[in-house]
Protein backbone atom coordinates (compact mmCIF):
# COMPACT_ATOMS: atom_id res chain seq x y z
CA UNK A 1 0.00 0.00 0.00
CA UNK A 2 1.23 3.71 -0.71
CA UNK A 3 -0.04 5.19 1.65
CA UNK A 4 2.16 7.14 3.51
CA UNK A 5 3.26 8.37 -0.02
CA UNK A 6 0.02 9.73 -0.53
CA UNK A 7 -0.23 11.07 2.91
CA UNK A 8 3.03 13.26 2.52
CA UNK A 9 1.78 14.53 -0.55
CA UNK A 10 -2.15 14.83 0.41
CA UNK A 11 -0.88 17.71 3.13
CA UNK A 12 1.18 20.05 1.14
CA UNK A 13 -1.57 22.00 -1.07
CA UNK A 14 -4.48 21.85 1.40
CA UNK A 15 -1.96 22.53 4.65
CA UNK A 16 -0.23 25.93 2.24
CA UNK A 17 -3.97 27.11 1.83
CA UNK A 18 -4.88 26.50 5.78
CA UNK A 19 -1.93 28.99 6.86
CA UNK A 20 -3.14 31.48 4.47
CA UNK A 21 -6.37 31.80 5.86
CA UNK A 22 -5.08 31.30 9.86
CA UNK A 23 -2.55 34.58 8.69
CA UNK A 24 -5.69 36.55 7.04
CA UNK A 25 -7.54 35.79 10.62
CA UNK A 26 -4.81 36.97 12.54
CA UNK A 27 -3.98 40.01 10.59
CA UNK A 28 -7.39 40.94 9.98
CA UNK A 29 -8.05 40.69 13.76
CA UNK A 30 -5.02 43.30 14.28
CA UNK A 31 -6.08 45.89 11.85
CA UNK A 32 -9.89 45.12 13.24
CA UNK A 33 -8.32 46.56 16.54
CA UNK A 34 -5.83 49.34 14.42
CA UNK A 35 -9.30 50.49 13.68
CA UNK A 36 -8.59 49.91 9.87
CA UNK A 37 -11.05 49.72 6.87
CA UNK A 38 -10.27 46.16 5.76
CA UNK A 39 -9.67 44.07 8.64
CA UNK A 40 -14.06 42.92 8.12
CA UNK A 41 -13.21 41.98 4.58
CA UNK A 42 -9.38 40.15 5.70
CA UNK A 43 -11.68 38.16 8.33
CA UNK A 44 -14.20 37.04 5.87
CA UNK A 45 -11.83 35.80 3.38
CA UNK A 46 -10.19 33.49 6.15
CA UNK A 47 -12.68 32.51 7.20
CA UNK A 48 -14.04 31.19 3.71
CA UNK A 49 -10.26 29.68 3.09
CA UNK A 50 -10.64 27.91 6.59
CA UNK A 51 -13.90 26.58 5.57
CA UNK A 52 -12.96 25.70 1.83
CA UNK A 53 -9.33 23.95 2.93
CA UNK A 54 -11.44 20.38 3.87
CA UNK A 55 -13.44 20.79 0.35
CA UNK A 56 -9.64 21.48 -1.27
CA UNK A 57 -8.53 18.33 0.43
CA UNK A 58 -10.82 15.85 -1.00
CA UNK A 59 -10.35 17.07 -4.17
CA UNK A 60 -6.83 16.79 -3.78
CA UNK A 61 -6.83 13.69 -1.56
CA UNK A 62 -8.91 12.60 -5.10
CA UNK A 63 -6.33 13.66 -7.56
CA UNK A 64 -3.73 11.49 -5.70
CA UNK A 65 -5.57 8.27 -6.04
CA UNK A 66 -6.42 9.15 -9.57
CA UNK A 67 -2.44 9.56 -10.34
CA UNK A 68 -1.73 6.47 -8.13
CA UNK A 69 -4.48 4.61 -10.75
CA UNK A 70 -6.64 3.94 -7.66
CA UNK A 71 -9.98 4.38 -9.94
CA UNK A 72 -12.31 3.28 -6.94
CA UNK A 73 -10.53 5.44 -4.49
CA UNK A 74 -10.71 8.29 -7.04
CA UNK A 75 -14.26 8.10 -7.60
CA UNK A 76 -15.59 7.79 -3.89
CA UNK A 77 -13.76 11.07 -3.59
CA UNK A 78 -15.29 12.51 -6.17
CA UNK A 79 -18.57 11.45 -4.77
CA UNK A 80 -17.84 13.14 -1.73
CA UNK A 81 -17.14 16.29 -3.07
CA UNK A 82 -19.97 16.34 -5.07
CA UNK A 83 -21.90 15.71 -2.12
CA UNK A 84 -20.39 18.12 -0.21
CA UNK A 85 -21.39 20.85 -3.00
CA UNK A 86 -24.96 19.37 -3.32
CA UNK A 87 -25.53 19.95 0.76
CA UNK A 88 -24.88 23.30 0.28
CA UNK A 89 -26.49 23.73 -2.05
CA UNK A 90 -29.28 22.70 -0.62
CA UNK A 91 -28.94 24.53 2.51
CA UNK A 92 -28.62 27.78 0.78
CA UNK A 93 -32.22 26.81 -1.55
CA UNK A 94 -33.84 25.48 1.51
CA UNK A 95 -33.08 28.88 4.02
CA UNK B 1 -15.19 43.90 21.34
CA UNK B 2 -12.12 44.29 24.20
CA UNK B 3 -9.00 43.11 23.04
CA UNK B 4 -9.15 40.79 26.14
CA UNK B 5 -12.02 39.11 24.87
CA UNK B 6 -10.41 37.79 21.58
CA UNK B 7 -7.18 36.74 23.17
CA UNK B 8 -9.38 34.80 26.14
CA UNK B 9 -11.55 32.79 23.08
CA UNK B 10 -8.17 32.51 21.25
CA UNK B 11 -6.98 30.32 24.89
CA UNK B 12 -10.53 28.38 25.09
CA UNK B 13 -9.81 27.42 21.73
CA UNK B 14 -6.49 26.05 22.51
CA UNK B 15 -7.23 24.72 25.15
CA UNK B 16 -10.53 22.88 23.03
CA UNK B 17 -7.53 21.83 19.73
CA UNK B 18 -5.56 20.54 22.05
CA UNK B 19 -8.50 17.82 24.11
CA UNK B 20 -9.60 17.76 20.15
CA UNK B 21 -6.86 16.36 18.08
CA UNK B 22 -5.75 14.02 21.55
CA UNK B 23 -9.63 12.44 21.31
CA UNK B 24 -10.43 13.10 17.55
CA UNK B 25 -13.36 14.98 18.31
CA UNK B 26 -13.97 18.53 17.07
CA UNK B 27 -13.72 19.69 20.99
CA UNK B 28 -17.27 21.88 20.68
CA UNK B 29 -17.91 19.71 23.75
CA UNK B 30 -15.66 22.22 25.44
CA UNK B 31 -15.31 24.76 23.43
CA UNK B 32 -19.19 25.46 23.11
CA UNK B 33 -19.98 25.59 27.50
CA UNK B 34 -16.16 27.39 27.56
CA UNK B 35 -17.50 30.49 25.46
CA UNK B 36 -20.90 30.17 26.52
CA UNK B 37 -20.50 30.45 30.00
CA UNK B 38 -16.77 31.78 30.93
CA UNK B 39 -17.01 34.50 28.19
CA UNK B 40 -21.13 35.15 27.80
CA UNK B 41 -20.54 34.40 23.90
CA UNK B 42 -23.99 33.92 22.36
CA UNK B 43 -25.18 30.08 22.36
CA UNK B 44 -25.75 30.60 18.05
CA UNK B 45 -22.59 32.51 18.24
CA UNK B 46 -20.65 30.25 20.05
CA UNK B 47 -21.80 27.07 17.82
CA UNK B 48 -21.03 28.62 14.56
CA UNK B 49 -17.32 29.30 15.74
CA UNK B 50 -17.56 25.80 16.80
CA UNK B 51 -18.30 24.20 13.25
CA UNK B 52 -15.56 26.60 12.22
CA UNK B 53 -13.32 25.14 14.80
CA UNK B 54 -13.41 21.46 13.64
CA UNK B 55 -12.42 21.93 10.32
CA UNK B 56 -9.38 23.86 12.23
CA UNK B 57 -9.09 21.03 14.56
CA UNK B 58 -9.23 18.39 11.56
CA UNK B 59 -6.87 20.55 9.85
CA UNK B 60 -4.47 20.62 12.32
CA UNK B 61 -4.33 17.77 14.00
CA UNK B 62 -4.42 15.64 10.25
CA UNK B 63 -1.40 17.43 9.24
CA UNK B 64 0.79 15.64 11.94
CA UNK B 65 -1.03 12.63 11.71
CA UNK B 66 -1.02 12.03 7.83
CA UNK B 67 2.77 13.23 8.38
CA UNK B 68 2.85 10.28 11.23
CA UNK B 69 0.93 7.95 8.97
CA UNK B 70 -1.28 7.44 11.31
CA UNK B 71 -4.50 8.49 8.92
CA UNK B 72 -6.05 5.53 7.22
CA UNK B 73 -6.85 7.95 4.36
CA UNK B 74 -8.73 5.73 1.92
CA UNK B 75 -10.80 4.64 5.04
CA UNK B 76 -11.47 7.55 6.05
CA UNK B 77 -12.85 8.89 2.73
CA UNK B 78 -14.89 5.50 2.29
CA UNK B 79 -16.74 6.35 5.45
CA UNK B 80 -17.36 10.05 4.78
CA UNK B 81 -19.39 8.16 1.69
CA UNK B 82 -21.95 7.57 3.77
CA UNK B 83 -21.68 10.41 6.71
CA UNK B 84 -21.91 12.90 4.36
CA UNK B 85 -24.56 11.47 2.90
CA UNK B 86 -26.42 11.13 6.53
CA UNK B 87 -25.46 14.35 6.71
CA UNK B 88 -27.17 15.92 3.96
CA UNK B 89 -30.14 13.60 4.23
CA UNK B 90 -30.20 14.27 7.86
CA UNK B 91 -30.95 17.63 7.09
CA UNK B 92 -34.04 17.04 5.21
CA UNK B 93 -35.22 14.41 7.90
CA UNK B 94 -35.11 17.76 10.78
CA UNK B 95 -38.62 18.09 11.90
CA UNK B 96 -40.40 14.48 10.66
CA UNK B 97 -38.12 12.94 13.39
CA UNK B 98 -38.81 12.81 16.91
CA UNK B 99 -35.30 13.70 18.80
CA UNK B 100 -36.07 12.91 21.95
CA UNK B 101 -36.48 9.00 21.12
CA UNK B 102 -32.90 9.60 18.76
CA UNK B 103 -31.46 11.39 22.32
CA UNK B 104 -32.29 9.01 24.46
CA UNK B 105 -30.96 6.14 21.84
CA UNK B 106 -28.15 7.82 21.51
CA UNK B 107 -27.34 8.12 25.33
CA UNK B 108 -27.62 4.22 25.32
CA UNK B 109 -24.82 4.22 22.38
CA UNK B 110 -22.69 6.52 24.49
CA UNK B 111 -23.21 5.11 28.19
CA UNK B 112 -21.90 1.33 26.08
CA UNK B 113 -18.84 2.99 24.82
CA UNK B 114 -18.00 4.61 28.02
CA UNK B 115 -18.51 1.36 29.77
CA UNK B 116 -16.55 -0.92 26.64
CA UNK B 117 -13.43 1.89 26.82
CA UNK B 118 -13.07 2.18 30.52
CA UNK B 119 -13.05 -1.46 30.93
CA UNK B 120 -9.48 -2.60 30.29
CA UNK B 121 -8.92 -4.85 28.55
CA UNK B 122 -5.12 -5.90 28.33
CA UNK B 123 -4.67 -7.52 24.63
CA UNK B 124 -6.35 -4.18 23.22
CA UNK B 125 -4.02 -1.74 24.96
CA UNK B 126 -1.17 -3.53 23.79
CA UNK B 127 -2.93 -3.39 20.26
CA UNK B 128 -3.05 0.35 20.86
CA UNK B 129 0.30 0.65 22.75
CA UNK B 130 2.08 -0.81 19.56
CA UNK B 131 -0.32 0.82 16.51
CA UNK B 132 1.50 -0.99 14.22
CA UNK B 133 -1.29 -2.19 12.61
CA UNK B 134 -0.92 -0.54 8.61
CA UNK B 135 -3.50 1.38 6.33
CA UNK B 136 -5.97 -0.97 4.95
CA UNK B 137 -6.13 -3.43 8.18
CA UNK B 138 -10.00 -3.47 9.46
CA UNK B 139 -12.97 -5.62 9.19
CA UNK B 140 -16.57 -5.10 8.78
CA UNK B 141 -16.66 -2.45 6.07
CA UNK B 142 -20.13 -2.40 5.74
CA UNK B 143 -20.85 -2.42 8.84
CA UNK B 144 -18.51 0.64 9.37
CA UNK B 145 -20.42 2.23 6.73
CA UNK B 146 -23.64 2.17 7.90
CA UNK B 147 -22.84 3.07 11.78
CA UNK B 148 -20.88 6.39 9.56
CA UNK B 149 -23.84 7.34 7.78
CA UNK B 150 -25.59 6.88 11.22
CA UNK B 151 -23.39 8.95 12.30
CA UNK B 152 -23.56 11.68 9.50
CA UNK B 153 -27.88 11.23 10.36
CA UNK B 154 -27.29 11.97 14.15
CA UNK B 155 -24.89 15.01 13.42
CA UNK B 156 -27.36 16.65 11.97
CA UNK B 157 -30.58 16.06 13.95
CA UNK B 158 -28.72 16.36 17.25
CA UNK B 159 -26.15 18.82 16.36
CA UNK B 160 -23.25 16.79 17.46
CA UNK B 161 -19.98 16.22 15.43
CA UNK B 162 -19.43 12.67 14.53
CA UNK B 163 -16.14 11.91 16.60
CA UNK B 164 -17.64 10.38 19.19
CA UNK B 165 -19.44 7.67 16.73
CA UNK B 166 -16.69 7.34 13.95
CA UNK B 167 -14.03 6.93 16.95
CA UNK B 168 -15.50 3.77 18.53
CA UNK B 169 -16.74 2.24 15.98
CA UNK B 170 -13.80 1.99 13.85
CA UNK B 171 -11.84 0.86 17.41
CA UNK B 172 -14.40 -1.01 18.43
CA UNK B 173 -16.10 -2.65 15.08
CA UNK B 174 -13.80 -2.89 12.79
CA UNK B 175 -10.18 -3.21 14.49
CA UNK B 176 -8.60 -0.15 14.34
CA UNK B 177 -5.87 0.30 17.12
CA UNK B 178 -7.28 3.36 19.26
CA UNK B 179 -4.48 6.08 17.58
CA UNK B 180 -5.10 5.46 14.32
CA UNK B 181 -8.81 5.62 14.79
CA UNK B 182 -8.52 9.33 16.31
CA UNK B 183 -5.99 9.55 13.87
CA UNK B 184 -8.78 8.84 10.74
CA UNK B 185 -11.24 10.27 12.54
CA UNK B 186 -9.59 14.30 13.11
CA UNK B 187 -9.30 13.39 9.45
CA UNK B 188 -12.72 12.95 8.85
CA UNK B 189 -14.84 15.29 11.41
CA UNK B 190 -13.16 18.95 9.07
CA UNK B 191 -15.07 16.99 5.80
CA UNK B 192 -18.02 16.40 7.60
CA UNK B 193 -18.46 19.80 9.19
CA UNK B 194 -17.12 22.11 6.06
CA UNK B 195 -20.36 21.84 4.24
CA UNK B 196 -22.34 22.95 7.68
CA UNK B 197 -20.09 25.75 8.06
CA UNK B 198 -20.20 27.00 4.56
CA UNK B 199 -24.37 27.12 5.07
CA UNK B 200 -23.28 28.91 8.22
CA UNK B 201 -20.88 31.44 6.54
CA UNK B 202 -23.22 31.71 3.56
CA UNK B 203 -26.26 32.93 5.90
CA UNK B 204 -23.35 35.58 7.55
CA UNK B 205 -24.67 33.42 11.26
CA UNK B 206 -20.51 33.11 11.65
CA UNK B 207 -19.30 35.83 13.92
CA UNK B 208 -15.98 36.45 12.58
CA UNK B 209 -14.64 38.15 15.80
CA UNK B 210 -15.61 34.97 17.92
CA UNK B 211 -14.45 32.52 15.23
CA UNK B 212 -10.92 33.78 13.96
CA UNK B 213 -9.54 34.05 17.20
CA UNK B 214 -10.59 30.53 17.86
CA UNK B 215 -10.11 28.88 14.70
CA UNK B 216 -6.50 30.21 15.35
CA UNK B 217 -6.10 28.89 18.72
CA UNK B 218 -7.92 25.82 17.72
CA UNK B 219 -5.19 25.19 15.04
CA UNK B 220 -2.28 25.70 16.74
CA UNK B 221 -3.76 23.56 19.76
CA UNK B 222 -4.86 20.51 17.67
CA UNK B 223 -1.09 20.43 15.91
CA UNK B 224 0.46 20.75 19.15
CA UNK B 225 -2.24 17.90 20.61
CA UNK B 226 -1.52 16.04 17.73
CA UNK B 227 2.31 16.26 18.45
CA UNK B 228 1.71 14.82 22.03
CA UNK B 229 -0.99 12.25 21.20
CA UNK B 230 1.58 9.46 20.04
CA UNK B 231 3.65 9.79 23.80
CA UNK B 232 0.32 9.54 25.91
CA UNK B 233 -0.37 6.46 27.12
CA UNK B 234 -2.92 4.98 25.19
CA UNK B 235 -5.07 3.86 28.66
CA UNK B 236 -5.00 7.92 29.17
CA UNK B 237 -6.92 8.70 25.76
CA UNK B 238 -8.73 6.00 25.54
CA UNK B 239 -10.12 7.15 29.16
CA UNK B 240 -9.80 10.68 28.43
CA UNK B 241 -12.80 9.89 25.60
CA UNK B 242 -14.57 7.44 27.92
CA UNK B 243 -14.97 10.39 29.97
CA UNK B 244 -16.76 12.28 27.12
CA UNK B 245 -18.67 9.63 26.00
CA UNK B 246 -20.11 9.09 29.54
CA UNK B 247 -20.79 13.10 30.21
CA UNK B 248 -22.47 13.54 26.88
CA UNK B 249 -24.40 10.01 27.50
CA UNK B 250 -25.82 12.19 31.07
CA UNK B 251 -26.11 15.62 28.73
CA UNK B 252 -28.45 13.51 26.28
CA UNK B 253 -30.50 11.66 28.59
CA UNK B 254 -31.36 14.44 30.73
CA UNK B 255 -32.30 16.27 26.92
CA UNK B 256 -34.39 13.49 25.94
CA UNK B 257 -36.32 12.42 29.10
CA UNK B 258 -37.12 16.06 29.58
CA UNK B 259 -38.16 16.77 25.84
CA UNK B 260 -40.44 13.49 26.48
CA UNK B 261 -42.13 14.66 30.36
Amino acid sequence: MTNIRLTDMAERLTTFVTSISLFLLGAGLMVVFAKGAAGRKLLSAGLLLLILSPVLRVGETGILFWRQKDRKYALISLLVLFMMIAGYASGVVAK
Amino acid sequence: MAMETVVLEGICGLAAGVFGAITGLGGGVILVPLLVSALHVPVLKAVSASMVAVIATSMGASVTYLRQGLTDVRLGMALELTTVAGAVGGAFLAGWVVSDLLELLFAVFLFYTAFSLFRSRREQDRKGEEGDYSPGHYHNLPAGLFFSGLAGVLSALLGIGGGIIKVPVMHRLMGLSFRRAVATSSFMIGITAAAGALVYWGRGQIDPLVAAPVAIGVYAGARSGAKLMPHLPVKFVRWLFAAVALYMALVMLRKGVSGLL
